[in-house]
C-alpha cells in the first residue's frame, strides 16, 4: 500500500524563519504550505492528506494558542509542533494540555525539527487510519437490519445461538442465519474480530436473564 | 585685550603743577629778568619796557597760575613806576604820567588774566583728557569682565547641555536594556533563518542529484537574513552612541522608520500593531538624529505600554508626520490605550513622575528637553476616542 504524501503546514509571521523552515522541509522530501498568519491558514480548506502544523506561538492578532483552540473547537486533530523564541512554562503547559505534540525552542536544531515533524505526521497517519476504520465500521453497522443489530449485540455479549434463540423466542436456525448475515455484512473473520469491532463502535452489551 | 591709554611720561612732567615756591620764584625771576633787560643800556630798550613786563606777567601767569600772575603784576608795577615813570627812582607818580600807568595796569591785568585763563583751560582740557582716558580704561575693564562672564555663561550652558546629553544617553541605554529581550528576538529570527537555510542547503547538496536551484535560493536567503541581523545591531549601536550634540539636516521620516524597525519586536511582544503614515514631502529639519530617534522611541514605547491593558479593541499605534508652517515638521504618535487621567496630565512631563511599576519617570521629561533644545514643542492631547496623542514639532 502506497502512502498518501504528507503536507507540512507552517504558520509563522516572520518571513525569514517561514521561508527557511519551508526549505528545510522540502529538503527532507516533504510537501510544504506556508502561511504568514493564523487567519490565512484557517481560510485554507482542510486537507485529507496526512499533515502536521508547525506553528509560531507568538503571532500578531490571532496567537498560536488561539489558533490551536480554534482547531480543537473545530475538531481538527492535526498535530501541532510549536515553535517559540522564549519558551515560557505556562504557555508550554497550556499548549501541551491542548494536544501539542512538541514544543521547539529557538535556536532551532535541524534534527529536532525534522524528527518532531516525522513523529507528528506518523501520529496523524495513525489517527487518520483509525478514524477511517471507524467510519468504515459505522457504515457496515448501518447496513444491518434492526434484528441483525440485536443479534450482534447478543453475540458479542458472549451468548450461544441457543441462548439467543431463547431470549428472542425464535428458532436457533433463524439465529444462525442472522448471525451469518452479521458476520458477512460486518466483514468479520471471527467472533473475536466482531467483538473488537463492537468495542470500536461502542456497542452496548446484553445481559443474559 | 584692552589697550592701556595713559599719558606719556614727558606729558605728565610738563603738565604737573610745579610746587608753589617754584611758581612764585619763577614769577619774581621773570619780572627781575624783564627789568634787567629793559635797563641794559646796550639794548636801547629803556623806552619800551612795557612789552617786556607784559611778557614776564604772561609767562608767570601761564607757568604759575593766578597767584604768581598777581605777584608778577605787582612787581612789574613797582619796577615800572620806580624806574620808568617820572619822577624816576621813586614810587610816586606825576599827574601827567597817571594815564600811562593806568594803561600799563590794564594791559598787565588783561595779559595776566588771559594767560591764567589759558593755563586753566589747558589744565581742564588735560584733566578732561585724563578723565576720558580713565573712563576708557574703566570701560575696557568692564568690557573684559563682560567677556569673561559671557565665556563663563557659555561654559555653564555647555556643561548643562553636556549633562543633558549624558542623561539622555543613560536613558537611551536604559531603554535599550528594557528592550533587550525583544531586540534579541529580532536578531534571533534572521539568525534562525540563516542556520536553517544552511542546513537545508547541505541536505539539497547531499542528494544523489543535488537541487542547485534550491541551494541558490537558500544562499540568497542566507545573505538577506544575515544583512537583516546586522541591520538590527547597527540600529542598536547607533542608538547606544554617546554623541547627542551633532546637528545635521534630517529627513524625519527616516528617523521614524529606523525607530519603528527597532521597536517591531516590542510591538509584537505586546500584540500591538504599529502603523506609520508619513507625509510624502517634508522640509528637512536641523537636529540630532540620535536624540530625535530617542524621542520617537520614548513616545512609541509609552504608547505600547498604554495599550497593555486593552483587551476589547485592537491595539493600534499610529505615527504620522506632516509639514508644520513652511519649514517645520509635526510628528504625532497616537495610541488607542487607556488614556491619561486629566488630573495627572500636567505632571507627566515632570522628571521622576511615572505610572509604570518599572519606570524611571525620565522618558517624557528628557524627550521634552530634547525637543525644546531643538526649538520645538512636545505636548499631549486626549483622543476623541480612547487613548492619547503625543505630538511634537521641530
Amino acid at each position: 500500500m502506497t502512502e498518501t504524501p504528507a503536507i507540512v503546514f507552517i504558520v509563522d509571521d516572520d518571513a525569514s524563519v517561514r521561508e527557511a523552515l519551508g526549505r528545510l522541509m522540502r529538503s527532507a522530501g516533504l510537501r510544504v504550505e506556508a502561511f504568514a498568519s493564523a487567519e490565512a491558514f484557517l481560510n485554507r480548506p482542510r486537507t485529507d492528506a496526512p499533515s502536521c502544523l508547525v506553528l509560531d506561538v507568538q503571532l500578531p492578532d490571532l496567537s498560536g494558542l488561539d489558533l490551536q483552540r480554534r482547531m480543537v473547537d473545530a475538531k481538527n486533530e492535526m498535530p501541532i509542533v510549536f515553535i517559540t523564541g522564549h519558551g515560557d512554562i505556562p504557555t508550554t503547559v497550556r499548549a501541551m494540555k491542548a494536544g501539542a505534540i512538541e514544543f521547539l525552542t529557538k535556536p532551532l536544531v535541524e534534527g529536532d525539527v525534522l524528527e518532531s515533524i516525522r513523529q507528528a505526521i506518523a501520529r496523524d497517519r495513525v489517527v487518520r487510519h483509525h478514524n477511517a476504520e471507524t467510519a468504515y465500521l459505522r457504515a457496515r453497522r448501518a447496513s444491518l437490519t434492526p434484528r441483525e443489530e440485536e443479534i450482534m449485540e447478543w453475540v458479542v455479549s458472549g451468548l450461544l445461538n441457543k441462548q439467543i434463540a431463547g431470549e428472542l423466542g425464535i428458532s436457533e436456525e433463524t439465529v444462525k442465519v442472522h448471525r451469518g448475515h452479521v458476520m458477512r455484512k460486518m466483514g468479520a473473520d471471527s467472533l473475536a474480530d466482531l467483538v473488537r469491532m463492537s468495542e470500536r463502535l461502542g456497542m452496548s452489551r446484553r445481559k443474559h436473564s | 585685550m584692552a589697550r592701556q591709554i595713559q599719558p606719556t611720561e614727558s606729558d605728565r612732567l610738563w603738565w604737573r603743577k610745579p610746587p608753589a615756591i617754584t611758581r612764585y620764584g619763577v614769577a619774581g625771576l621773570s619780572v627781575a629778568t624783564a627789568l634787567i633787560i629793559a635797563r641794559l643800556p646796550q639794548l636801547h630798550l629803556a623806552n619800551a619796557p612795557v612789552s617786556l613786563f607784559l611778557c614776564a606777567i604772561m609767562f608767570s601767569a601761564w607757568f604759575g597760575g593766578v597767584g604768581p600772575g598777581c605777584v608778577a603784576i605787582a612787581l612789574s608795577h613797582l619796577g615800572f613806576i620806580y624806574y620808568f615813570v617820572a619822577p624816576l627812582y621813586s614810587l610816586a607818580v606825576q599827574t601827567e604820567e597817571v594815564p600811562r600807568v593806568l594803561m600799563f595796569s590794564l594791559s598787565a591785568l588783561f595779559v595776566g588774566s588771559l594767560s591764567a585763563a589759558q593755563r586753566r583751560t589747558t589744565e581742564s582740557l588735560k584733566r578732561a583728557h585724563d578723565n576720558l582716558a580713565r573712563s576708557v580704561q574703566e570701560l575696557e575693564r568692564v568690557n573684559e569682565a563682560l567677556h569673561a562672564e559671557n565665556a563663563e555663561r557659555k561654559r555653564s550652558e555647555e556643561a548643562v547641555r553636556k549633562a543633558q546629553a549624558e542623561l539622555a544617553h543613560v536613558s537611551r541605554i536604559t531603554t535599550l536594556g528594557e528592550m533587550a529581550a525583544s531586540i534579541a528576538h529580532e536578531v534571533d529570527q534572521p539568525l534562525s533563518g540563516v542556520v536553517i537555510n544552511a542546513n537545508a542547503c547541505v541536505r539539497f547538496l547531499a542528494r544523489p542529484s543535488p537541487d542547485l536551484g534550491e541551494v541558490r535560493d537558500g544562499l540568497h536567503a542566507i545573505a538577506r537574513d544575515g544583512r537583516r541581523a546586522s541591520e538590527v545591531i547597527a540600529r542598536v549601536r547607533a542608538l547606544a552612541r554617546r554623541a547627542g550634540t551633532d546637528r545635521e539636516p534630517l529627513d524625519i521620516n527616516d528617523v521614524i522608520s529606523e525607530v519603528v524597525a527597532l521597536a517591531e519586536g516590542e510591538a509584537r511582544r505586546t500584540h500591538a500593531r504599529v502603523r506609520i503614515e508619513l507625509a510624502g514631502t517634508l522640509p528637512r529639519v536641523i537636529g540630532d538624529r540620535v536624540q530625535l530617534q530617542q524621542v520617537v522611541l520614548n513616545l512609541l514605547l509609552n504608547g505600547l505600554d498604554a495599550m497593555h491593558e486593552v483587551l476589547d479593541r485592537p491595539r493600534e499605534l499610529v505615527i504620522r508626520t506632516e509639514a508644520e508652517a513652511t519649514d517645520h515638521v509635526r510628528v504625532a504618535v497616537r495610541d488607542s490605550g487607556s488614556g491619561i487621567d486629566p488630573q495627572l496630565a500636567t505632571r507627566i512631563f515632570d522628571a521622576f513622575y511615572t505610572t509604570k511599576p518599572a519606570g524611571m519617570g525620565m522618558g517624557l521629561s528628557i524627550s521634552r528637553s530634547i525637543i525644546e533644545q531643538h526649538g520645538g514643542r512636545l505636548w499631549a492631547v486626549p483622543n476623541d476616542g480612547p487613548g492619547t496623542t503625543f505630538q511634537f514639532t521641530v
